[in-house]
């Protein structure tokens, strides 16, 4: 336990001592604060701008930080230092997760301030739905290092494991419109494969509340329950993958 | 027990649609204690069988065994330290965290009193905060040392330790290796400086295109390996040169300046031009092996 908690410990060190890590920061609280300037430009009820364009942005920048901070390859040589250690390999997976759903925790806590901060100063109400989309978003962000993480268990390349979890992300974000053309049946002839897909790739819809967030629309908790149990199964299954995989693989 | 048990270790790679061969039927036994060099060309597979001896790759087939463990074994791992020709640190950590992180991995619990008197012993303690990345080569390879302190590891297995260093950096070194040798370390180290090895090791391997050559010890090394040597010397008198001139395979050469120049051959004993240096009460400028030889050693 105490290798897994120096190995999530190191990688946060060696972000938040990164001024990238700052930069995207700064860049999301910015645009979280565009939304005072954009409810002048909307027709729209100025909390549902506000709050639509920060719960998008947690998201955008959470993914963005996801797949900046997560991907290393099997290639990297500073694993040559760790990895010699006795330790199983399935510790630096574990470590390394860990480190990287911790800073991408804290980026969400800060733009989730940030935009309850701005909704105080306008005298916006905030209401529970928000947070229960902020917390499915950290969830949904979850599943995306796992992803990115699966993909660098077994890549020599960082930026052909980028690529592969950025297509995971946007296929997870269409998953239920191909569930719709394939029960409209259209795509007969793909029908097998995108069966398949649907059920292999994570479903991000099941993490999507903001429109009722943003409209204060009634949030099911048995929703929250469903997408709760079905993002950590989701995460575990990913780490044993990784780890198996990882185990296997020659550095 | 031996400190490295090697049996039959073969490795092969796919590249594109053929297997290339990078390790033949291996077999090497290390003892414990001692300073093993292991020799060859780029591309002999020096780095391939460290690479299988710290399990970063596995063998197609063959087995590896440390002090009698599975080379993937947690007790194997535990006696082991392993420093890469190119050591790369987690980003943007201080030489103190990455030992204390170290230290985690290896399950030990120590103070920040002990690793500062590691960084002392490797003359890290003033760069102690500073993050790894400014560190030069040298100090690198001397922080990997440090960790194999801190782990007291029996067994060393260093790829290339002198490569890249500067003079300084590799007489720094070679005093560490010197001293963990004598703290009864065993030290495994590839290389492809014949100087290197002769300077350290109980006894050397040569490997070339993966297949074992020849396992010399130290004093068959020195005898089967000695190198023709160029002397220089100042201040010894014609009658002296004329002197040295008359021994079995030595040619010594006077020039104006009084400096002498004498080339020895293999055959050719050291000690009776040292002598005839003392008698004369000259001037010792300088002894250079002859740099063709090395390349000979891998022909």
């Amino acid at each position: 336990m105490q290798a897994i908690t120096s190995i999530a410990k190191t990688t946060v060190q060696a972000w938040v001592r990164d001024k990238t890590f700052y930069s995207i920061l700064i860049i999301s609280v910015f645009v979280v604060l565009c939304s005072l300037f954009l409810k002048e430009m909307t027709l729209g009820n100025r909390s549902q701008v506000v709050h639509d364009l920060g719960l998008a942005t947690i998201l955008f920048f959470g993914v963005f930080m996801s797949l900046f901070t997560t991907t290393v390859s099997v290639k990297d040589k500073t694993l040559y230092m760790i990895l010699t250690k006795p330790i199983p390999r399935f510790y630096w997976i574990v470590g390394n997760y860990a480190g990287h759903v911790f800073i991408v925790l804290v980026n969400t806590l800060v733009l989730a301030g940030v935009l309850y901060g701005l909704s105080e100063v306008l005298g916006i109400p905030w209401f529970s739905g928000l947070n229960y989309a902020i917390y499915l978003i950290f969830l949904e962000l979850m599943i995306i290092v796992a992803v990115s993480l699966f993909f660098s268990s077994f890549m020599t390349s960082a930026a052909l494991s980028k690529f592969c979890t950025l297509c995971v992300v946007v296929a997870g974000h269409i998953l239920e419109e191909t569930k719709n053309l394939l029960s409209a049946g259209a795509g007969e002839v793909f029908k097998p494969v995108l069966t398949a897909l649907y059920y292999l790739l994570p479903n991000f819809k099941a993490f999507d509340v903001k429109t009722e967030a943003v409209h204060q629309l009634p949030i099911e908790s048995s929703h929250l329950e469903f997408a709760s149990v079905y993002g950590l199964v989701y995460v575990a299954i990913l780490i044993i993958l990784s780890s198996w995989i990882f185990a296997r693989t020659e550095l | 027990m031996k400190a490295i048990d090697i049996n039959n270790i073969y490795k092969s790679y796919r590249v594109k649609f053929r297997r290339v061969t990078v390790l033949d039927n291996l077999c090497l036994q290390i003892r414990p204690g001692e300073a093993f060099g292991f020799l060859g060309s780029n591309g002999a597979g020096k780095t391939t069988t460290l690479k299988i001896i710290t399990g970063l790759i596995r063998p197609t087939s063959g087995s590896v065994q440390i002090f009698g463990h599975n080379v993937d074994s947690y007790k194997a791992r535990k006696l082991v330290s392993f420093l890469p020709e190119h050591p790369l640190f987690p980003k943007n950590i201080s030489a103190g965290e990455f030992l204390s992180l170290s230290a985690n991995l290896y399950q030990k619990s120590v103070s920040e009193q002990h690793i500062l008197q590691l960084l002392k012993r490797v003359g890290l303690e003033d760069v102690r905060t500073k993050r790894v990345e400014t560190f030069s080569k040298g100090m690198r390879q001397r922080l990997g040392i440090a960790q194999a302190l801190l782990a007291d590891s029996q067994l060393l297995l260093l790829d290339e330790p002198m490569s890249g260093l500067d003079p300084v950096g590799r007489k720094d070194m070679m005093e560490l290796l010197q001293e963990l040798k004598q703290e009864g370390k065993t030290i495994f180290f590839s290389t492809h400086i014949l100087n290197d090895a002769q300077l350290l090791c109980d006894r050397v391997a040569f490997l070339k295109k993966g297949k074992l050559l020849q396992v010399y010890d130290r004093k068959n090394f020195l005898k089967e390996n000695s190198l023709p040597r160029t002397v220089h010397i100042n201040g010894l008198s014609p009658e002296a040169i004329a002197v040295l001139n008359t021994l079995n395979g030595l040619e010594a050469k006077g020039n104006l300046e009084g400096t002498c120049h004498i080339d020895l051959d293999a055959d050719t004993e050291l000690w009776q031009v040292m002598e005839m240096v003392q008698k004369e009460k000259a001037q010792l400028l300088s002894i250079s092996i002859n740099p063709r030889a090395i390349e000979q050693q891998f022909a």
